[in-house]
């Protein structure tokens, strides 16, 4: 279903995958990425969880990026998903910004997509409230609440 | 009509960027002790300079050297001669870099290190925390404070980084409202942050904050 958008990003060169979650952290799609469900899992909720801490602070992020040496992970957030993409190559950033902009028109468009969605719809701190939290997130998160 | 002031209220790098962004053309006077030192500006560029003995980019670094004095910004005054051909912006960073190595306090390096960081396009302000979250040095005293903030998003973009086997991110971007914010590890157990114009597009500032912080 979202997958053929998720197709539109991995033709584009040196992208290793994509995949999308929604803010309670559920995998709703992905590509073939290099890691197992478990790590897709986690790295999501990593994500979300900095995604929910700005949240808190009345900040909306939009895009979220992680810069490595030769290693890119590049994050966009709609309102109740969002769709993370790994790359290999800074080259083909631009060309990977405008195409995931086009990725989540497509699916905000797409109306199985957003009937599955319904399902999922939890406020952008969802991360923050609820699953395995180490001794160090426990105490930056009370000090944002 | 001169605008006139103290070192020690606004900083000379801060002054030489106020009148590039301008694009002024005009003269700016600094009296320390009883030296003088002169600033020429046209159309936005550090064309001319003169601290005795020294002369054009030298005078500038001297300059920045000056932690008091006053200053007086006449406009419109043209510079008698060409002595500068530096970008001002490349003049302020390599100026500061040079001062850099007098520079002993935590406290001065940081400050300096915000400075230079000023001096790339589009940045709006500047922080440095510590891994806790609390504010070490700050570009803007009334920027809103969310140190927390950015210490969880520095240690959950490690623990990415260590999820793919490849360590610490090097940059870390987001992207919200109207401001852009950069979180970059510094040295061993510092963050320094950088509010930028979302307008800007990080790829063409990437490289001068790489400069600045190197």
């Amino acid at each position: 279903m979202a997958n053929k958008w998720l197709d539109e990003i991995i033709n584009i060169r040196d992208v290793e995958g994509a995949f999308l979650i929604s803010n309670r952290g559920k995998l709703i799609e992905k590509t073939q990425l290099p890691y197992d469900d478990k790590a897709i899992y986690d790295l999501g909720i990593r994500i979300l969880r900095v995604i929910g801490s700005f949240h808190l602070k009345a900040l909306n992020v939009t895009e979220l990026e992680l810069y490595w040496d030769k290693y890119y992970i590049i994050c966009k957030n709609s309102a109740d998903f969002t769709l993370i993409t790994l790359c290999k190559s800074s080259k083909i950033l631009s060309l990977l910004r405008i195409t995931l902009n086009i990725t989540i028109a497509n699916l905000l468009e797409d109306k199985k997509f957003i009937k599955l969605l319904r399902s999922q719809v939890a406020d952008k701190a969802f991360s923050l409230k609820k699953g395995d939290f180490e001794e160090f997130e426990k105490k930056m998160i009370s000090k944002l609440k | 009509m001169a605008l006139v002031g103290d070192l020690k209220d606004l900083r000379l790098p801060s002054l030489i960027q106020l009148n590039c962004m301008e694009r002024n053309t005009a003269k700016m006077t600094i009296a320390y002790g009883n030296k003088y030192g002169f600033i020429y500006f046209d159309d936005g560029q550090v064309v001319h300079a003169e601290f005795d003995p020294e002369m054009g980019e030298k005078a500038v670094f001297r300059l920045l050297t000056l932690e008091d004095g006053k200053f007086k910004v006449e406009s419109g005054i043209r510079a008698p001669i060409k002595s500068i051909n530096t970008s001002w912006n490349n003049l302020l960073l390599d100026g500061l870099h040079k001062i850099d190595s007098f520079v002993e306090s935590d406290e001065k390096k940081n400050h300096y290190l915000l400075e230079k960081i000023f001096t790339v396009r589009g940045v709006r302000s500047a922080e440095l925390i510590n891994l806790e979250g609390e504010r070490i040095a700050s570009s803007n005293s009334s920027e809103g404070d969310i140190g927390y903030v950015y210490a969880l998003t520095f240690y959950e973009a490690n623990k990415t980084g260590n999820l793919i086997s490849n360590g610490n991110p090097q940059f870390i971007s987001i992207a919200a409202g109207s401001v852009r914010h950069i979180v970059i590890p510094y040295k061993e157990d510092l963050i320094l942050i950088i509010h930028l114009e979302i307008k800007i597009k990080l790829d063409l500032v990437l490289d001068m904050i790489k400069k600045a912080i190197s």
